[in-house]
């Protein structure tokens, strides 16, 4: 059976996905995946990286490029082209490359085969050794890129081969905030999703947007709540919601506080290690 | 274009709506403002403006094949499906291909390719634009994401697009970005004049702010604001993001919990404490001064 793939998400950034994939990656001995290309921060809370032991680069990504000599202006290329990415001026065709998708729509379209296709980098996927002792798979997306679902394909893949050579049956994934690429392609082939909600009107729609843009997946779901202040909140989330509840963790300043150095979410205060514990307990029957 | 405000953090919940929202609030009495949401996938500064009235909306759209069965000569050529650069066209046994519509990007390379003219257009909905009037002197511009969708740059381009046609109306248009360093930053803060980086004393934040200062000098290089939210829980790491990270000025919010309780709710920090009016005060100055907008 291949390895099971549990990620954690929110809808919103900031509410403790990081936290609570972390910790159960740490409680549940699992491979830690961060799956947050844009901005991975999940070393931080495994001890940091102590041992590289791989380091692949992608390229996935494509541009195209215009050969001036070739072009006779003729603009199909610029009728085709879906992402406005290509102009003219006086003097020439240019295709801009942040709009650029590297769909070859103007390459097949152009009659004088002046278009042609450049491959850039992706970014990085890296994995290693972490201070926790947990291993560790990340992604670290080329700044200003495009192609993060692509690059998390490639994270995951990794992860798989990985736990397969560990003989390790779980990875436990970071996803990244929001609902977009990155996070719809983390969560495509997973089996279970963890939605951590805080109590605010912005987490709520986040999540709910989150479970609006997941619910043609095959996945089992349930909700840990953060940064709780009282009893209310939780009941009016698992109401608005719906999903099983793994935990509560409550707010609390020592949380932000051990991030100022690499800790593990165990170094928090003792009523919150309390509380994450049994977070990763239940994850654990629920994940049976 | 008027000047671009572009807010932008890196990591996610650092504190990019709260500050766009009550710098617009402190912005707004003197000066015509187009507030911006480009957080596509989760667009939460309306939570903080109920009350606006709604103008117009907009759908954004792309392509997405539709085969027609009479013209496709799927038994002889896989043309489309061997061409589609997301591999979203599957290739069936006695009929044409089937679409993936999860993958398909809207590129509308299989229409291209196809000799038999047996693809026409059909379009699948990425994203919504709204509208909407706070009142004389504030509008917000709100990008969302179809949920399910995986074309979030595609709704980020086509709102800096509708943000740039509308600002002439506006003294300053200011833009909440989404977290994260990639494609969707670059597409904003192309427009930015000037770059509000809000941050928290954290590594994590530190480690995401490196990874965006380095795409605002791909953007260019833009006059920077670092503004240090929960500031005071980490005093050290405070000091070295400061000397670390190039600003011309910077401005710290004292950690206070009250702030988790009066943003959960969507209200604004002036109501909370006239030290939190006096501190975006100072902020709009600071944006105003870059801006070259007259007092």
């Amino acid at each position: 059976m291949p390895p099971r793939e549990v990620v954690v998400a929110s809808g919103k950034g900031g509410t403790g996905k990081t936290l609570v994939a972390a910790a159960l990656a740490l409680h549940l001995e699992a491979i830690a995946v961060d799956c947050d290309v844009e901005a991975p921060d999940l070393r931080f809370l495994l001890k940091d990286v102590v041992a590289l032991i791989a380091q692949q680069e992608v390229h996935e990504s494509r541009k195209a490029v215009i050969d001036a000599e070739k072009c006779v202006r003729c603009l199909r290329c610029a009728e085709v082209c879906r992402f406005g990415a290509i102009h003219v001026d006086s003097h020439r065709v240019h295709i801009d490359p942040i709009l650029c998708e590297g769909c070859g729509a103007c390459v097949h379209a152009c009659p004088r085969e002046a278009v042609s296709l450049y491959t850039t980098r992706t970014g990085y996927v890296v994995t290693a050794e972490t201070g926790s002792g947990i291993l560790l798979v990340y992604g670290d997306l080329a700044v200003g890129g495009r192609g993060s679902g692509h690059l998390v394909y490639a994270v995951k893949a990794e992860a798989q081969k990985l736990a397969r050579q560990r003989e390790v049956s779980l990875l436990i994934i970071d996803a990244a905030a929001g609902i977009g690429c990155p996070v719809i392609s983390s969560i495509a082939g997973a089996s279970h999703l963890i939605v951590v909600v805080e109590p605010t009107i912005q987490s709520l729609q986040g999540a709910k947007r989150l479970l609006e843009a997941t619910h043609r997946f095959n996945l089992s779901k349930a909700l840990v709540i953060n940064k709780v202040t009282n009893e209310h909140q939780i009941l009016l989330l698992q109401n608005s919601l719906n999903l099983p509840l793994l935990g509560v963790i409550p707010y609390d300043p020592s949380i932000p506080s051990i991030y100022a150095s690499t800790a593990s979410p165990f170094e928090a205060s003792d009523r919150v290690v309390k509380c994450i514990v049994e977070v990763c307990n239940r994850a654990s029957e629920w994940l049976e | 274009m008027s000047p671009v405000i572009a807010i932008a953090g890196g990591k996610g919940g650092t504190g990019k709506t709260t500050i766009a929202v009550n710098l617009a609030d402190a912005l707004h009495r003197r000066y015509r403002l187009l507030l911006v949401d480009a957080d596509c996938s989760n667009p939460c500064t309306r939570t903080f403006f109920s009350a606006a009235k709604a103008l117009w909306q907009k759908e954004i759209t792309l392509f997405k094949p539709q085969i027609l069965e009479e013209r496709c000569h799927y038994k002889a050529c896989k043309r489309c499906v061997e061409l589609c650069p997301e591999h979203a066209l599957l290739a069936q046994p006695n009929k044409p291909p089937a679409l993936i519509e999860d993958l398909c990007n809207g590129c509308s390379v299989c229409q291209i390719v196809c000799n038999y003219g047996a693809i026409t257009e059909a379009q699948q909905v990425v994203g919504h634009l709204y509208f909407s009037e706070v009142d004389g002197n504030l509008h917000l511009l709100v990008s969302e994401l179809t949920p399910g969708s995986r074309k979030n740059p595609v709704v980020v381009h086509h709102c800096m697009v509708e943000a740039e046609r509308l600002s002439d109306h506006y003294d300053l248009t200011l833009v909440d970005c989404p977290a994260g360093t990639g494609i969707d930053l670059y597409l904003i803060l192309r427009y930015a004049t000037t770059a509000i980086l809000v941050t928290e004393p954290t590594l994590l934040a530190l480690s995401d702010l490196k990874k965006l200062s380095q795409l605002l000098l791909m953007a260019g290089g833009k006059p920077t604001i670092l503004v240090v939210n929960k500031s005071g829980i980490n005093p050290n790491l405070e000091k070295q993001i400061v000397s670390e990270i190039e600003a011309h000025y910077v401005v710290k919010i004292p950690y206070d919990h009250r702030i988790f309780r009066q943003v959960s709710s969507g209200r604004l920090l002036m109501h909370l404490s006239s030290k939190y009016a006096q501190i975006f005060d100072k902020l709009a100055e600071i944006v105003v001064q870059l801006a070259h907008l007259r007092c």
